[in-house]
C-alpha cells in the first residue's frame, strides 16, 4: 500500500542523477550572480523600476495614443493660410489702402447724393389755401 | 513519508543572502517533487528538466520578491507552473469544454481529507497513473500539487493563479474520478 505521493516519486526516482546535474548548473548561476552584485542590485531595488513596472501597460497605451494623434496631424495638413502666406509686400499694401480709400469716398459721395434726393422727396406737400372769390378770373366769356 | 514544506526548517534566509550551500539544500529538497509535477503535466523528460532548471534560476534571481519564507515551496512551484502554462499555450488541447463544466459549480467542503486518504495498492499503480493522465491538465495540476506537497487549497490557488472556488471545483472532480476508478479496480 502506497500513498499517491510515494507512487509518483518512486516512478521518477531514476531521474535523480540528471536532476543533480540541473541543480549544480543552477547553483553555478547563483555563484555567478554573487560575483555581479551591482547588476543584481539594479534588478532588485531600483525604485524607478518598481514604480514604472506596474504602469508599463498604461504607459504603452498612452504612448500608442499619442503616436496616433501625431500621425493624424501629419497626414492632414491644415487648410487655413499661414501668417507668411497672408503677408504682402508694402507696395501691394499701399495699393490696397488706396483702393480702399477710393471705395470709401465713393460710398460717402453716393450716400450724400442719395441723401439730397431723399431729402427733396421727403418734403411735406404745401397745404391747399382757397383763393378769394374776387381774385377768381371767369374762365368763359358771355356773348 | 509525506514531508510538509512549511514544517521544515529550510534555509531560505541564508539563500536570500546568497549562500550557495543554502540554495543547494533548497534545490535538493524540491528537485524531485518539482520534476514529478512538471513531468506529469508536460510528459516530456527534457522539457521537464528545462523547466526545473529555469525555475531554480528564476528562484535564485527573484528571491527578493518572496515575502514569507514559509511559502518558499509554493512560490517555487508557482514559478514552475507558469513555465508549464507557457507550454500549454503553445500546444492547447481540446479540454476547454470539460474545464468549463468542472469550473461551473462551487464546492465548499472538500479539503476535510488529506492526500493520505487515497491508498493505492501495487496492482492499482499503473491504473492510477493512467487515470491521472486522462484528467484534464488543470484538474491534474491541482491533484498533483495536493498529492506531492500537500499544499492547501489557498496555496494551490496561488500557485495556479486560479480562484479558490475554481480550485475546489477542480479538486472535487479530479478526486471523484480517481475514487471511481479505484473502486472499479478493486
Amino acid at each position: 500500500m502506497k500513498t499517491p505521493r510515494e507512487v509518483l516519486l518512486q516512478r521518477h526516482q531514476s531521474i535523480e542523477r540528471k536532476l543533480d546535474h540541473v541543480r549544480e548548473h543552477a547553483i553555478a548561476s547563483v555563484v555567478e550572480g554573487r560575483e555581479k552584485p551591482a547588476e543584481v542590485a539594479t534588478h532588485r531595488s531600483s525604485p524607478l523600476r518598481e514604480f514604472l513596472l506596474p504602469l508599463r501597460w498604461h504607459l504603452a497605451g498612452m504612448t500608442a495614443a499619442w503616436i496616433i494623434v501625431v500621425l493624424l496631424n501629419i497626414d492632414r495638413p491644415s487648410n487655413s493660410p499661414t501668417a507668411q502666406e497672408v503677408s504682402a509686400s508694402p507696395r501691394q499694401l499701399l495699393a490696397e489702402l488706396r483702393e480702399n480709400r477710393r471705395q470709401i469716398l465713393e460710398l460717402v459721395e453716393s450716400s450724400a447724393v442719395g441723401a439730397d434726393a431723399e431729402g427733396a422727396a421727403s418734403l411735406p406737400a404745401p397745404a391747399f389755401v382757397p383763393r378769394r372769390r374776387s381774385d377768381v378770373q371767369p374762365a368763359c366769356v358771355v356773348v | 513519508m509525506l514531508v510538509v514544506a512549511e514544517r521544515e526548517q529550510l534555509p531560505v534566509q541564508a539563500a536570500r543572502a546568497g549562500s550557495p550551500e543554502a540554495w543547494d539544500i533548497l534545490f535538493k529538497r524540491y528537485q524531485l517533487p518539482l520534476y514529478v509535477y512538471v513531468f506529469e503535466l508536460v510528459h516530456d523528460e527534457q522539457a521537464s528538466l528545462d523547466v526545473v532548471q529555469e525555475a531554480f534560476i528564476n528562484a535564485a534571481r527573484y528571491i527578493g520578491g518572496l515575502r514569507d519564507d514559509a511559502k518558499f515551496g509554493s512560490w517555487l512551484f508557482g514559478i514552475a507552473h507558469q513555465k508549464c502554462v507557457q507550454r500549454w499555450r503553445t500546444q492547447k488541447r481540446d479540454e476547454d469544454f470539460r474545464e468549463q463544466l468542472a469550473d461551473s459549480s462551487d464546492i465548499t467542503s472538500l479539503h476535510e481529507t488529506g492526500p493520505l486518504d487515497i491508498i493505492i495498492r501495487e496492482e492499482q499503480e499503473a491504473e492510477f497513473m493512467k487515470l491521472l493522465n486522462k484528467l484534464p491538465a488543470r484538474q491534474r495540476s491541482v491533484l498533483l500539487l495536493h498529492f506531492i506537497e500537500d499544499f492547501s487549497l489557498e496555496e494551490i490557488a496561488e500557485i495556479t493563479g486560479a480562484q479558490l472556488g475554481t480550485v475546489k471545483s477542480r479538486m472535487h472532480y479530479a478526486k471523484k474520478a480517481l475514487r471511481k476508478l479505484l473502486e472499479e479496480t478493486t
